[in-house]
């Protein structure tokens, strides 16, 4: 972990004594009508803190729920989904029951996003420049000239090379990786409490989402950020917890070491023996058999529990998430554990 | 144990029997708007041996899709070979293509649109076998039906459509398309890029069953080096459109010579706490297919590049058995990770059958 990260928390937990939590999901359900049956549940009960300086990483399969719950936080679930039961605070203000001239004020002010891609992220037939400084002309007092000199420096933050020139420019005239920049300064530029990264380097080839990486792990070292990413490599490298999300809920909950070197989920052990790493070979990878449940399958009890080596008779009630050896985990026999 | 061996013996990667495939010198190029022209493919030389696994990699722009649609024919190569059991079909007519396209089989990477969503899946996998003349409606259907076998899928699939199957089974029944006509050679060009890990491993583990078992010749284009890694004999890495190194998987990972392998290595994130460690950070883009640097390809972006890089492209040479590399500089990038300690080691039977999911 790196020592910048590990100073910012510190700082941050002397400077906030009861201010420690940024965001606060609790028992989040968002529900998407299915005509007749009772409704397919995208999120199913999921509860997370997110800390001052701290960057939590939702990572999960698609399908999983975890670009669902960022959606939740911003109050944009697509309809016919909806929230339905839970709470959200963001710095203990309820966000999740606010009307829409609230929460604009919170988007891109209080919580920034970077989606995945870029190129629907952005605005195509606007400056770059016109973009950042209607972020900014909306959410700070300021003026014209100041919000271009924001709108500079917070593209020079990111690394952009002559910032000044791409002001002018377009999204098209950017490659991939400079489009993704972009895309964080957007994010950035309000100050926001938390920032949200949704696969922000899924579309990027290898040595351009390692610059992009980078940029999170060197120039985003004090932000409070929430990154999804189906990559359990990206995650290790920038996150300081995740939370592994299967069928919409949380499966296990930790730190970036314990959740990767011991797993006590089975399909936390599973994901990371599926992962094809370059210091064991094996004669064949090792899959989770079956497929994850869809939104055409009613899940009772365990949702992992019919891909699952283990499950036995008492997985078919639901597992709560609950702390086992200093992290949370929603299983009857995480690994390691006595029962049989 | 046998499995292990055979992964383990220092022959991988290493075998001298003729090629079945073989691309040689081969060259792609594209019109450009105001009359350039894109180099998308410059001088490769590829080949694959029965039952053995070729992994072709390389960022998105480094041609390597190319190269299989090439192969395919489905672009003319404007120079080079391509030799097919010791034949060359680089310019060979469609008549003449028609019973080698059914020996030499593709997979591609998006299950979605690979497959006609109309269709059922029974007309999927019947139609190769009825342009090759296979035989009777009875003798299709029965070999419809062995192939779902053969590739997982339950049997009543063949009435279904495209639409009521997850990626990974899509994924499946164009694995069985491409099986259909007993293929002797498969092009998969990014076939598990579009699933979910654990959904890949199945696939993947699917191909190589079949392939050893049937003794294919499997060239898999992807972008993932440590899925790459695990799967094949050897490598060969590209950059802008030319290859820059090869050589047996363990040695191309282990031991990388050229510093682009060196980079892509170093930036593969691991799921480990502080992966990061030496990570390689190169700065730029690729550059441009249409503009391409003088000299080296790679100079603009090379920690180590020099003076003569700029100026002098550094030849594709011999450095060992089956290892090539095209760098004036080679190997003075030190590998990122300590792989090649992990090489000599025999897995432990934990290791070898994925850990226990409760220990």
């Amino acid at each position: 972990m790196s020592s910048v990260k590990e100073s910012a928390r510190a700082a941050a937990s002397v400077a906030g004594k009861s201010g420690d939590t940024i965001l606060s999901v609790n028992d989040i359900v968002v529900e998407f009508p299915r005509g007749g049956k009772s409704g397919f549940r995208a999120i199913n009960g999921v509860s997370f803190d997110l800390r001052q300086g701290e960057t939590l990483g939702l990572v999960g399969e698609s399908g999983s729920g975890k670009s669902m719950t960022a959606l939740s936080l911003l109050s944009i679930v697509p309809l016919p989904g909806r929230i339905i039961q839970g709470s959200i605070s963001l710095r203990g203000e309820r966000i999740d029951n606010l009307p829409v001239n609230e929460l604009r004020k919170i988007r891109g002010k209080r919580i920034g996003m970077v989606f995945q891609d870029p190129m629907t992220g952005l605005n195509p037939v606007r400056s770059i420049g016109g973009q950042l400084t209607e972020s900014v002309l909306r959410h700070q007092n300021v003026t014209k000239a100041e919000a271009e000199e924001i709108a500079f420096k917070a593209l020079d933050d990111v690394g952009i090379p002559s910032a000044r020139d791409r002001l002018k420019g377009y999204p098209h005239e950017l490659s991939g990786g400079l489009r993704q920049r972009v895309m964080i300064a957007l994010a950035l530029i309000n100050h926001p409490d938390v920032i949200i990264a949704d696969e922000a380097t899924t579309s990027l080839d290898a040595t351009i989402q390692a610059q992009i990486l980078d940029v999170f792990r060197v120039r985003l070292s004090k932000a409070t950020l929430i990154m999804i990413t189906h990559d359990l490599g990206v995650a290790a490298e920038i996150c300081d917890r995740i939370a592994v999300m299967y069928a919409g809920r949380i499966v296990e909950l930790g730190t970036i070491s314990e959740v990767l070197t011991n797993p006590k989920h089975p399909y936390t052990v599973g994901l990371l023996s599926a992962v094809p790493r370059f210091d064991v070979r094996r004669p064949k990878l090792v899959p989770i058999p079956g497929t994850p449940p869809t939104a055409e399958d009613i899940v009772r009890g365990c949702p992992f529990a019919p891909r699952c080596r283990h499950a036995q008779s008492k997985c078919e009630e639901r597992p709560p998430l609950e702390i086992v050896d200093g992290r949370q985990v929603a299983c009857w026999f995480p690994r390691g554990s006595n029962a049989a | 144990m046998s499995a292990q061996a055979q992964t383990t013996t220092p022959e991988r990667g290493l075998r001298t029997d003729p090629f079945l495939l073989e691309a040689q010198d081969l060259k792609v190029t594209f019109r450009a708007p105001g009359g350039r022209k894109l180099h998308a493919v410059d001088t490769i030389s590829v080949g694959v041996r029965p039952g053995e696994t070729v992994g072709l990699v390389g960022e998105s722009g480094s041609g390597k899709s190319t190269v299989a649609r090439t192969i395919m024919r489905a672009y003319e190569p404007e120079g080079g070979h391509i030799f097919f059991e010791g034949k060359d079909i680089a310019h060979l007519n469609e008549r003449h293509l028609l019973p080698i396209r059914g020996k030499l089989q593709m997979v591609f990477q998006d299950p979605y649109s690979s497959l006609d969503p109309r269709w059922t899946i029974r007309r999927v996998l019947a139609e190769p076998l009825v342009a090759h003349n296979y035989g009777t409606r009875q003798k299709i259907n029965e070999r419809v039906d062995y192939l779902l076998k053969v590739v997982g899928l339950p049997a009543d699939s063949a009435q279904r459509l495209p639409s009521q199957f997850s990626g990974g089974q899509r994924q499946r029944i164009a694995v069985a398309r491409a099986l259909a006509l007993e293929p002797k050679m498969i092009i998969a060009d990014e076939p598990v890029s579009s699933l979910d890990v654990s959904i890949q491993a199945q696939i993947i583990n699917l191909l190589r069953d079949l392939q050893e078992r049937l003794k294919i010749g499997l060239l898999i284009i992807a972008h993932d080096l440590a899925l790459v890694h695990q799967i094949s004999d050897r490598i060969v890495v590209m950059y802008l459109g030319e290859e820059v190194e090869e050589g047996p998987a363990d040695e191309v990972v282990g031991r990388p010579q050229h510093p682009y392998t060196v980079a892509l290595l170093s930036a593969t994130p691991v799921p480990e706490p502080g992966g990061d460690n030496k990570r390689i950070v190169l700065t730029g883009d690729p550059p441009s297919p249409i503009y391409r640097p003088s000299g080296c390809r790679f100079h603009p972006r090379c920690p180590i590049a020099r003076d003569r890089c700029k100026t002098e492209k550094p030849p594709l040479k011999e450095i060992g058995q089956a290892r090539k590399v095209a760098c004036w500089y080679a190997g003075e990038m030190p590998a990122p990770r300590d792989l090649w300690a992990m090489q000599g080691k025999a897995l432990t039977a934990e290791e070898l059958a994925g850990p226990d999911l409760r220990s």
